[in-house]
Protein backbone atom coordinates (compact mmCIF):
# COMPACT_ATOMS: atom_id res chain seq x y z
CA UNK A 1 0.00 0.00 0.00
CA UNK A 2 2.77 2.27 1.26
CA UNK A 3 4.65 1.54 -2.31
CA UNK A 4 1.71 2.71 -4.18
CA UNK A 5 1.06 5.60 -2.76
CA UNK A 6 5.28 6.35 -2.82
CA UNK A 7 5.25 5.21 -6.45
CA UNK A 8 2.16 7.71 -7.17
CA UNK A 9 3.52 10.33 -5.28
CA UNK A 10 6.65 10.76 -7.11
CA UNK A 11 4.77 10.22 -10.82
CA UNK A 12 2.60 12.95 -9.75
CA UNK A 13 5.89 15.06 -8.67
CA UNK A 14 7.45 14.24 -12.30
CA UNK A 15 4.43 15.05 -13.77
CA UNK A 16 4.02 18.77 -12.01
CA UNK A 17 7.60 19.03 -13.02
CA UNK A 18 7.44 18.15 -16.79
CA UNK A 19 4.62 20.31 -17.43
CA UNK A 20 5.80 23.51 -15.72
CA UNK A 21 8.92 22.48 -17.68
CA UNK A 22 7.00 23.12 -20.93
CA UNK A 23 5.21 25.98 -19.37
CA UNK A 24 8.45 27.86 -18.48
CA UNK A 25 10.18 27.18 -21.77
CA UNK A 26 6.73 28.18 -23.51
CA UNK A 27 6.93 31.92 -21.75
CA UNK A 28 11.08 32.13 -22.79
CA UNK A 29 9.43 31.72 -26.16
CA UNK A 30 7.34 34.38 -25.63
CA UNK A 31 9.40 37.06 -24.35
CA UNK A 32 12.15 36.27 -26.42
CA UNK A 33 10.50 37.44 -29.30
CA UNK A 34 8.93 40.41 -27.17
CA UNK A 35 12.52 41.32 -27.16
CA UNK A 36 13.21 41.57 -31.16
CA UNK A 37 10.31 43.71 -31.39
CA UNK A 38 11.64 46.14 -28.77
CA UNK A 39 15.05 45.94 -30.78
CA UNK A 40 12.88 46.38 -34.10
CA UNK A 41 11.16 49.30 -31.91
CA UNK A 42 14.59 50.80 -31.26
CA UNK A 43 15.70 50.23 -34.44
CA UNK A 44 12.59 52.30 -36.14
CA UNK A 45 13.15 55.45 -34.34
CA UNK A 46 16.83 55.73 -35.51
CA UNK A 47 15.22 55.27 -38.84
CA UNK A 48 13.33 58.88 -39.61
CA UNK A 49 17.10 60.64 -37.59
CA UNK A 50 19.13 58.66 -40.00
CA UNK A 51 16.92 59.56 -43.22
CA UNK A 52 16.88 63.48 -42.11
CA UNK A 53 20.82 63.80 -42.34
CA UNK A 54 21.44 61.57 -45.11
CA UNK A 55 18.64 63.60 -47.22
CA UNK A 56 20.48 66.91 -46.89
CA UNK A 57 23.70 65.44 -48.28
CA UNK A 58 22.43 63.00 -51.05
CA UNK A 59 20.31 64.99 -53.24
CA UNK A 60 20.68 63.21 -56.05
CA UNK A 61 19.31 59.65 -54.07
CA UNK A 62 15.86 60.76 -53.64
CA UNK A 63 14.74 57.02 -55.12
CA UNK A 64 16.24 55.24 -51.93
CA UNK A 65 14.49 57.82 -49.98
CA UNK A 66 11.34 57.21 -51.30
CA UNK A 67 11.63 53.87 -50.97
CA UNK A 68 12.48 53.69 -47.45
CA UNK A 69 9.33 55.83 -46.76
CA UNK A 70 7.23 53.63 -48.41
CA UNK A 71 8.77 50.61 -46.69
CA UNK A 72 8.13 52.68 -42.98
CA UNK A 73 4.38 52.61 -43.89
CA UNK A 74 4.06 49.37 -44.88
CA UNK A 75 5.90 48.54 -41.58
CA UNK A 76 3.18 50.15 -39.65
CA UNK A 77 0.25 48.63 -41.21
CA UNK A 78 2.21 45.33 -41.33
CA UNK A 79 -0.67 42.82 -39.06
CA UNK A 80 0.62 39.51 -39.53
CA UNK A 81 4.40 39.03 -37.85
CA UNK A 82 5.67 37.18 -41.38
CA UNK A 83 4.84 40.31 -43.13
CA UNK A 84 6.66 42.47 -40.63
CA UNK A 85 9.74 40.46 -40.51
CA UNK A 86 9.70 40.48 -44.35
CA UNK A 87 9.02 44.37 -44.17
CA UNK A 88 12.15 44.44 -41.67
CA UNK A 89 14.30 42.72 -43.60
CA UNK A 90 14.24 44.95 -46.87
CA UNK A 91 14.65 47.93 -44.41
CA UNK A 92 17.91 46.33 -43.07
CA UNK A 93 18.83 45.16 -47.13
CA UNK A 94 17.98 49.02 -48.70
CA UNK A 95 19.68 50.87 -45.24
CA UNK A 96 23.00 48.22 -46.46
CA UNK A 97 22.95 49.86 -49.66
CA UNK A 98 22.89 53.50 -48.18
CA UNK A 99 25.74 52.72 -46.50
CA UNK A 100 27.35 51.64 -49.51
CA UNK A 101 26.36 54.95 -51.47
CA UNK A 102 27.64 56.88 -48.73
CA UNK A 103 31.22 56.36 -49.34
CA UNK A 104 30.16 59.00 -52.59
CA UNK A 105 29.46 61.47 -50.41
CA UNK A 106 32.76 62.58 -48.03
CA UNK A 107 31.21 65.43 -46.82
CA UNK A 108 28.13 63.27 -45.54
CA UNK A 109 30.41 60.54 -43.92
CA UNK A 110 32.39 63.20 -41.96
CA UNK A 111 29.43 64.24 -40.63
CA UNK A 112 29.99 63.56 -36.89
CA UNK A 113 25.73 63.35 -36.47
CA UNK A 114 25.58 60.82 -39.41
CA UNK A 115 28.74 58.89 -37.66
CA UNK A 116 27.11 58.47 -34.74
CA UNK A 117 23.80 57.86 -36.35
CA UNK A 118 25.67 54.70 -38.22
CA UNK A 119 27.05 53.39 -35.12
CA UNK A 120 23.94 53.46 -33.65
CA UNK A 121 22.74 51.47 -36.83
CA UNK A 122 25.30 48.57 -36.85
CA UNK A 123 24.54 48.71 -32.89
CA UNK A 124 20.84 48.13 -33.77
CA UNK A 125 21.50 45.91 -36.15
CA UNK A 126 23.65 43.55 -34.07
CA UNK A 127 21.17 43.47 -31.24
CA UNK A 128 18.36 42.28 -33.21
CA UNK A 129 20.46 39.62 -34.52
CA UNK A 130 21.25 38.50 -31.01
CA UNK A 131 17.58 38.94 -30.28
CA UNK A 132 17.01 36.54 -33.37
CA UNK A 133 20.24 34.23 -32.13
CA UNK A 134 18.51 34.06 -28.59
CA UNK A 135 14.85 33.25 -29.56
CA UNK A 136 15.55 30.46 -31.95
CA UNK A 137 17.66 29.14 -28.61
CA UNK A 138 14.82 29.20 -26.83
CA UNK A 139 12.44 27.53 -29.42
CA UNK A 140 15.03 24.68 -29.98
CA UNK A 141 14.85 24.61 -26.08
CA UNK A 142 10.84 24.65 -26.48
CA UNK A 143 10.58 22.01 -29.61
CA UNK A 144 13.03 19.73 -27.63
CA UNK A 145 10.99 19.81 -24.62
CA UNK A 146 7.75 18.81 -26.55
CA UNK A 147 9.58 16.25 -28.80
CA UNK A 148 11.07 14.88 -26.39
CA UNK A 149 9.81 11.56 -24.16
CA UNK A 150 8.15 11.39 -21.65
CA UNK A 151 7.14 15.58 -21.79
CA UNK A 152 6.23 15.00 -25.22
CA UNK A 153 3.21 13.03 -23.56
CA UNK A 154 2.19 16.15 -21.85
CA UNK A 155 2.75 18.10 -25.17
CA UNK A 156 0.36 15.69 -26.56
CA UNK A 157 -2.33 16.17 -23.74
CA UNK A 158 -2.32 20.36 -23.53
CA UNK A 159 -1.82 21.02 -26.85
CA UNK A 160 1.69 22.11 -27.21
CA UNK A 161 2.88 23.04 -30.27
CA UNK A 162 6.73 23.09 -32.23
CA UNK A 163 7.28 26.42 -33.05
CA UNK A 164 9.53 27.40 -35.82
CA UNK A 165 12.78 29.39 -35.75
CA UNK A 166 13.75 32.25 -37.76
CA UNK A 167 15.40 31.78 -41.17
CA UNK A 168 17.36 34.11 -42.66
CA UNK A 169 15.30 35.36 -45.51
CA UNK A 170 16.61 34.34 -49.22
CA UNK A 171 17.43 38.21 -50.02
CA UNK A 172 19.53 39.04 -47.16
CA UNK A 173 21.73 35.63 -47.39
CA UNK A 174 22.58 36.97 -50.68
CA UNK A 175 25.12 39.99 -50.84
CA UNK A 176 23.69 42.95 -50.81
CA UNK A 177 24.17 44.99 -54.08
CA UNK A 178 23.73 48.77 -53.86
CA UNK A 179 23.41 48.83 -58.09
CA UNK A 180 20.64 46.40 -57.55
CA UNK A 181 18.88 48.68 -54.78
CA UNK A 182 18.95 51.89 -56.51
CA UNK A 183 18.33 49.98 -59.87
CA UNK A 184 14.79 48.61 -58.79
CA UNK B 1 57.94 44.00 -34.94
CA UNK B 2 56.53 40.78 -35.17
CA UNK B 3 59.10 38.38 -37.46
CA UNK B 4 62.18 37.13 -36.08
CA UNK B 5 64.66 39.05 -38.27
CA UNK B 6 63.22 42.00 -37.34
CA UNK B 7 63.62 40.64 -33.76
CA UNK B 8 67.21 40.21 -34.25
CA UNK B 9 67.88 43.45 -34.91
CA UNK B 10 66.10 45.06 -32.37
CA UNK B 11 67.75 42.61 -30.23
CA UNK B 12 71.27 43.74 -31.69
CA UNK B 13 70.82 47.29 -31.47
CA UNK B 14 68.46 47.90 -28.37
CA UNK B 15 69.03 45.09 -26.17
CA UNK B 16 72.94 44.14 -26.38
CA UNK B 17 74.48 47.33 -25.28
CA UNK B 18 72.10 46.59 -21.90
CA UNK B 19 73.42 43.74 -21.95
CA UNK B 20 76.72 43.86 -22.17
CA UNK B 21 76.39 46.39 -18.84
CA UNK B 22 74.62 43.73 -16.68
CA UNK B 23 76.79 41.09 -18.28
CA UNK B 24 79.77 43.02 -16.44
CA UNK B 25 78.07 43.71 -13.68
CA UNK B 26 77.20 40.08 -12.94
CA UNK B 27 80.59 38.93 -13.88
CA UNK B 28 81.85 41.44 -11.00
CA UNK B 29 78.42 39.36 -8.75
CA UNK B 30 80.04 35.82 -9.55
CA UNK B 31 83.55 36.77 -8.81
CA UNK B 32 82.12 37.99 -5.06
CA UNK B 33 80.36 34.73 -4.97
CA UNK B 34 83.13 32.67 -5.33
CA UNK B 35 85.32 34.73 -3.20
CA UNK B 36 83.54 35.30 -0.42
CA UNK B 37 82.15 31.64 -0.81
CA UNK B 38 85.39 29.61 -1.07
CA UNK B 39 86.30 31.59 2.08
CA UNK B 40 83.19 30.39 3.94
CA UNK B 41 83.47 26.60 2.63
CA UNK B 42 87.23 26.79 3.25
CA UNK B 43 87.21 27.48 7.00
CA UNK B 44 83.82 25.40 7.60
CA UNK B 45 85.51 21.91 6.23
CA UNK B 46 88.96 23.25 8.02
CA UNK B 47 86.30 23.26 10.84
CA UNK B 48 85.06 19.72 9.80
CA UNK B 49 88.36 17.86 9.69
CA UNK B 50 88.97 19.53 12.68
CA UNK B 51 86.44 17.51 14.14
CA UNK B 52 84.81 20.24 15.60
CA UNK B 53 81.11 18.95 14.16
CA UNK B 54 79.11 19.64 10.53
CA UNK B 55 77.72 22.72 11.45
CA UNK B 56 79.97 25.28 10.49
CA UNK B 57 79.55 23.66 7.05
CA UNK B 58 75.71 23.89 7.55
CA UNK B 59 76.62 27.35 8.44
CA UNK B 60 78.39 28.62 5.93
CA UNK B 61 75.69 26.92 3.20
CA UNK B 62 73.09 28.98 5.07
CA UNK B 63 75.17 31.77 4.73
CA UNK B 64 75.97 31.63 1.80
CA UNK B 65 72.23 31.35 0.49
CA UNK B 66 71.74 34.61 2.04
CA UNK B 67 74.26 36.05 0.60
CA UNK B 68 73.42 35.16 -2.94
CA UNK B 69 69.90 36.81 -2.45
CA UNK B 70 70.80 39.44 -1.02
CA UNK B 71 72.42 40.26 -4.08
CA UNK B 72 70.50 38.78 -6.69
CA UNK B 73 67.49 40.27 -5.77
CA UNK B 74 68.79 43.78 -6.92
CA UNK B 75 70.45 41.99 -9.66
CA UNK B 76 66.85 40.80 -11.14
CA UNK B 77 65.51 44.18 -10.60
CA UNK B 78 67.58 45.93 -12.69
CA UNK B 79 67.28 43.16 -15.29
CA UNK B 80 63.32 43.34 -15.21
CA UNK B 81 63.51 47.57 -15.23
CA UNK B 82 65.81 47.42 -18.30
CA UNK B 83 65.66 44.71 -20.52
CA UNK B 84 62.09 43.44 -19.98
CA UNK B 85 61.48 47.11 -19.70
CA UNK B 86 62.61 47.76 -23.46
CA UNK B 87 61.05 44.60 -24.30
CA UNK B 88 57.67 46.08 -23.59
CA UNK B 89 58.20 49.45 -24.56
CA UNK B 90 59.30 47.75 -28.39
CA UNK B 91 55.38 47.00 -28.39
CA UNK B 92 54.20 50.37 -27.12
CA UNK B 93 53.96 49.12 -23.58
CA UNK B 94 54.49 50.50 -19.85
CA UNK B 95 56.15 48.25 -17.28
CA UNK B 96 56.39 47.56 -13.87
CA UNK B 97 58.11 44.26 -12.56
CA UNK B 98 56.32 45.21 -9.14
CA UNK B 99 53.09 45.88 -9.92
CA UNK B 100 50.26 43.42 -10.64
CA UNK B 101 46.21 43.61 -11.54
CA UNK B 102 45.05 44.13 -8.64
CA UNK B 103 42.73 42.29 -6.48
CA UNK B 104 39.64 44.36 -6.64
CA UNK B 105 40.34 43.59 -10.38
CA UNK B 106 40.48 40.02 -10.09
CA UNK B 107 37.65 39.77 -7.57
CA UNK B 108 35.39 42.09 -10.09
CA UNK B 109 36.27 39.51 -13.14
CA UNK B 110 34.34 36.78 -11.10
CA UNK B 111 35.88 34.19 -12.86
CA UNK B 112 37.06 32.52 -10.04
CA UNK B 113 34.65 32.02 -7.11
CA UNK B 114 37.07 30.47 -4.71
CA UNK B 115 38.20 33.23 -2.33
CA UNK B 116 41.91 33.26 -2.55
CA UNK B 117 43.94 32.96 0.73
CA UNK B 118 47.15 34.24 -1.20
CA UNK B 119 47.53 36.95 -3.86
CA UNK B 120 50.43 37.54 -5.53
CA UNK B 121 51.50 38.87 -8.84
CA UNK B 122 54.33 40.92 -10.74
CA UNK B 123 55.49 42.00 -14.04
CA UNK B 124 52.46 44.72 -14.88
CA UNK B 125 52.09 45.82 -18.81
CA UNK B 126 50.06 48.39 -19.45
CA UNK B 127 49.30 50.30 -22.45
CA UNK B 128 47.00 51.59 -25.38
CA UNK B 129 47.13 49.12 -28.41
CA UNK B 130 45.38 51.08 -31.67
CA UNK B 131 42.01 52.72 -29.72
CA UNK B 132 41.99 49.91 -26.89
CA UNK B 133 43.27 49.90 -23.10
CA UNK B 134 44.86 46.80 -22.01
CA UNK B 135 47.05 45.84 -19.06
CA UNK B 136 48.26 42.43 -18.03
CA UNK B 137 50.27 40.82 -15.28
CA UNK B 138 51.54 37.87 -13.97
CA UNK B 139 48.84 36.02 -11.14
CA UNK B 140 48.84 33.42 -8.67
CA UNK B 141 46.33 32.68 -6.13
CA UNK B 142 45.90 30.29 -3.75
CA UNK B 143 43.57 28.85 -1.61
CA UNK B 144 44.69 26.83 1.69
CA UNK B 145 42.26 23.89 2.91
CA UNK B 146 42.36 21.45 6.41
CA UNK B 147 43.06 22.49 9.86
CA UNK B 148 46.49 21.86 10.79
CA UNK B 149 48.07 20.42 8.06
CA UNK B 150 46.99 23.28 5.77
CA UNK B 151 47.50 22.74 2.07
CA UNK B 152 47.48 25.33 -0.67
CA UNK B 153 46.06 24.58 -3.68
CA UNK B 154 46.55 26.87 -6.76
CA UNK B 155 43.00 28.72 -8.41
CA UNK B 156 44.78 30.50 -10.58
CA UNK B 157 48.28 30.87 -12.19
CA UNK B 158 49.07 32.61 -15.19
CA UNK B 159 48.69 35.49 -17.33
CA UNK B 160 45.42 37.96 -16.43
CA UNK B 161 44.51 40.25 -18.86
CA UNK B 162 41.96 42.93 -18.97
CA UNK B 163 41.01 45.02 -22.08
CA UNK B 164 38.33 47.76 -22.82
CA UNK B 165 35.79 46.27 -24.73
CA UNK B 166 34.04 47.81 -28.07
CA UNK B 167 30.71 47.42 -27.33
CA UNK B 168 28.28 49.08 -24.61
CA UNK B 169 26.52 46.19 -22.27
CA UNK B 170 25.18 46.38 -18.69
CA UNK B 171 25.28 42.95 -17.64
CA UNK B 172 27.38 40.33 -16.96
CA UNK B 173 28.46 36.93 -19.22
CA UNK B 174 30.80 34.63 -18.40
CA UNK B 175 32.59 32.24 -20.94
CA UNK B 176 34.33 29.30 -18.76
CA UNK B 177 36.13 26.34 -19.51
CA UNK B 178 33.77 23.37 -19.93
CA UNK B 179 34.60 20.94 -17.20
CA UNK B 180 31.33 19.13 -17.28
CA UNK B 181 30.44 18.57 -20.95
CA UNK B 182 34.03 17.45 -21.23
CA UNK B 183 33.89 15.01 -18.18
CA UNK B 184 30.09 13.44 -18.72
CA UNK B 185 29.35 13.99 -22.53
CA UNK B 186 26.91 16.82 -23.36
CA UNK B 187 23.37 15.30 -22.16
CA UNK B 188 24.56 14.28 -18.48
CA UNK B 189 27.27 17.05 -18.77
CA UNK B 190 24.46 19.65 -19.16
CA UNK B 191 22.42 18.96 -17.05
CA UNK B 192 25.46 19.70 -14.21
CA UNK B 193 25.74 23.23 -15.69
CA UNK B 194 21.99 23.98 -15.68
CA UNK B 195 22.56 22.99 -11.87
CA UNK B 196 25.46 25.30 -11.06
CA UNK B 197 24.36 27.63 -8.44
CA UNK B 198 27.01 30.00 -8.25
CA UNK B 199 27.06 30.99 -12.06
CA UNK B 200 24.01 33.24 -13.63
CA UNK B 201 21.80 31.85 -16.22
CA UNK B 202 23.17 29.35 -18.59
CA UNK B 203 23.20 30.69 -22.62
CA UNK B 204 23.16 27.98 -24.83
CA UNK B 205 25.02 28.73 -27.76
CA UNK B 206 24.56 28.01 -31.90
CA UNK B 207 28.48 26.66 -32.36
CA UNK B 208 28.95 24.19 -31.42
CA UNK B 209 32.67 23.83 -31.56
CA UNK B 210 32.29 27.09 -29.25
CA UNK B 211 30.27 24.65 -26.92
CA UNK B 212 32.23 21.91 -26.46
CA UNK B 213 34.90 24.27 -24.98
CA UNK B 214 33.23 26.50 -23.36
CA UNK B 215 30.14 27.00 -21.12
CA UNK B 216 28.59 30.23 -21.12
CA UNK B 217 26.69 31.77 -18.52
CA UNK B 218 25.01 35.29 -18.46
CA UNK B 219 22.91 37.78 -17.15
CA UNK B 220 21.24 38.52 -20.09
CA UNK B 221 20.53 36.24 -23.37
CA UNK B 222 20.12 38.43 -25.46
CA UNK B 223 23.06 40.39 -24.57
CA UNK B 224 25.41 37.51 -23.95
CA UNK B 225 24.23 36.77 -27.51
CA UNK B 226 24.95 40.38 -28.55
CA UNK B 227 28.80 40.59 -26.93
CA UNK B 228 29.05 36.87 -28.41
CA UNK B 229 28.91 37.57 -31.62
CA UNK B 230 29.38 34.20 -34.20
CA UNK B 231 32.29 35.73 -35.35
CA UNK B 232 33.67 36.45 -32.09
CA UNK B 233 33.16 32.98 -31.02
CA UNK B 234 35.68 31.84 -33.40
CA UNK B 235 38.20 34.35 -32.56
CA UNK B 236 38.15 33.29 -28.80
CA UNK B 237 38.40 29.76 -30.25
CA UNK B 238 41.46 30.83 -32.41
CA UNK B 239 42.75 32.96 -29.06
CA UNK B 240 42.91 29.20 -27.13
CA UNK B 241 44.27 27.41 -30.24
CA UNK B 242 46.90 30.00 -30.40
CA UNK B 243 48.00 29.72 -26.14
CA UNK B 244 47.09 26.20 -26.21
CA UNK B 245 45.73 25.88 -22.49
CA UNK B 246 42.86 26.96 -20.65
CA UNK B 247 41.30 30.09 -21.07
CA UNK B 248 38.28 32.02 -19.19
CA UNK B 249 36.94 35.22 -19.83
CA UNK B 250 34.35 37.21 -18.34
CA UNK B 251 32.67 40.68 -19.92
CA UNK B 252 31.56 43.18 -17.01
CA UNK B 253 31.64 46.64 -16.76
CA UNK B 254 32.87 47.62 -20.57
CA UNK B 255 35.37 45.43 -19.86
CA UNK B 256 36.80 42.16 -21.08
CA UNK B 257 39.05 40.15 -18.55
CA UNK B 258 40.78 36.61 -19.60
CA UNK B 259 42.49 34.59 -17.59
CA UNK B 260 45.15 32.53 -19.55
CA UNK B 261 46.43 29.50 -17.11
CA UNK B 262 49.96 29.41 -17.87
CA UNK B 263 52.34 27.33 -15.53
CA UNK B 264 55.66 28.77 -15.91
CA UNK B 265 57.28 32.05 -13.96
CA UNK B 266 57.20 34.28 -16.59
CA UNK B 267 59.84 37.36 -17.42
CA UNK B 268 62.44 36.22 -14.46
CA UNK B 269 66.69 36.33 -14.85
CA UNK B 270 68.47 33.69 -15.22
CA UNK B 271 70.02 32.82 -12.36
CA UNK B 272 73.78 34.45 -11.57
CA UNK B 273 75.91 31.41 -12.74
CA UNK B 274 74.80 32.13 -16.37
CA UNK B 275 74.64 34.69 -18.64
CA UNK B 276 72.37 37.43 -19.12
CA UNK B 277 73.02 37.40 -23.08
CA UNK B 278 70.55 34.45 -23.83
CA UNK B 279 68.85 34.89 -27.13
CA UNK B 280 66.56 32.22 -27.05
CA UNK B 281 64.92 33.60 -23.77
CA UNK B 282 65.29 37.10 -24.72
CA UNK B 283 62.60 35.76 -27.59
CA UNK B 284 60.81 33.78 -26.05
CA UNK B 285 59.96 37.09 -23.63
CA UNK B 286 59.26 39.23 -26.57
CA UNK B 287 57.16 36.07 -28.02
CA UNK B 288 54.50 36.10 -24.63
CA UNK B 289 54.12 40.10 -24.86
CA UNK B 290 53.54 40.05 -28.50
CA UNK B 291 51.16 37.19 -28.05
CA UNK B 292 49.08 39.51 -25.18
CA UNK B 293 49.24 42.62 -27.38
CA UNK B 294 47.95 40.56 -30.15
CA UNK B 295 44.85 39.32 -28.54
CA UNK B 296 43.46 42.74 -29.30
CA UNK B 297 43.77 42.12 -32.55
CA UNK B 298 42.21 38.17 -32.56
CA UNK B 299 39.62 39.68 -30.77
CA UNK B 300 38.94 42.64 -32.84
CA UNK B 301 38.59 44.87 -29.90
CA UNK B 302 39.60 47.89 -32.36
CA UNK B 303 36.33 47.91 -34.65
CA UNK B 304 34.59 50.62 -33.06
CA UNK B 305 31.51 50.68 -35.38
CA UNK B 306 29.00 50.71 -32.22
CA UNK B 307 28.36 53.17 -30.14
CA UNK B 308 31.58 52.81 -28.11
CA UNK B 309 34.26 55.26 -29.33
Amino acid sequence: MLLIAGIAVVLLLGAVLTYNNLVGSRNNVENAFGTIDVMLKKRYDLLPNLVEVAKTYMKHESDIFTRIAELRARAQSATTTDEKVAIENQISGTIKGLMVTVENYPDLKANDQFTMLQRSWNETEEQISAARRAYNAAVTAYNNAVDKFPSNIFAGIFNFRRKEVFVIAETERQNVSAKALFNS
Amino acid sequence: MQSVTDFRSFYQTNLQPKLTELETTRRALVKKLIFYGAIAFGVGLLLFFLKVGIWPLLLAAVGFFFFYQYHAKPFRNSYKTQIIATLAQAQGLQYNHQACISRSEYDQSQIFVTTPDRYWGDDMLTGTVGKTGIRFSELHTQYKSGGKNKTWHTIFRGIFFIADFNKHFIGETFVLPDVSENAFGSTLGGFFQKLNMVRPQLIKLEDVEFEKHFAIYGTDQVEARYILSPALMQRILTLKQKFNTKVALSFIGSHVYIAITINKTLFEAPWLFSTVDNYKQLEEFHTDIAMCVEIVELLDLNTRIWTKE
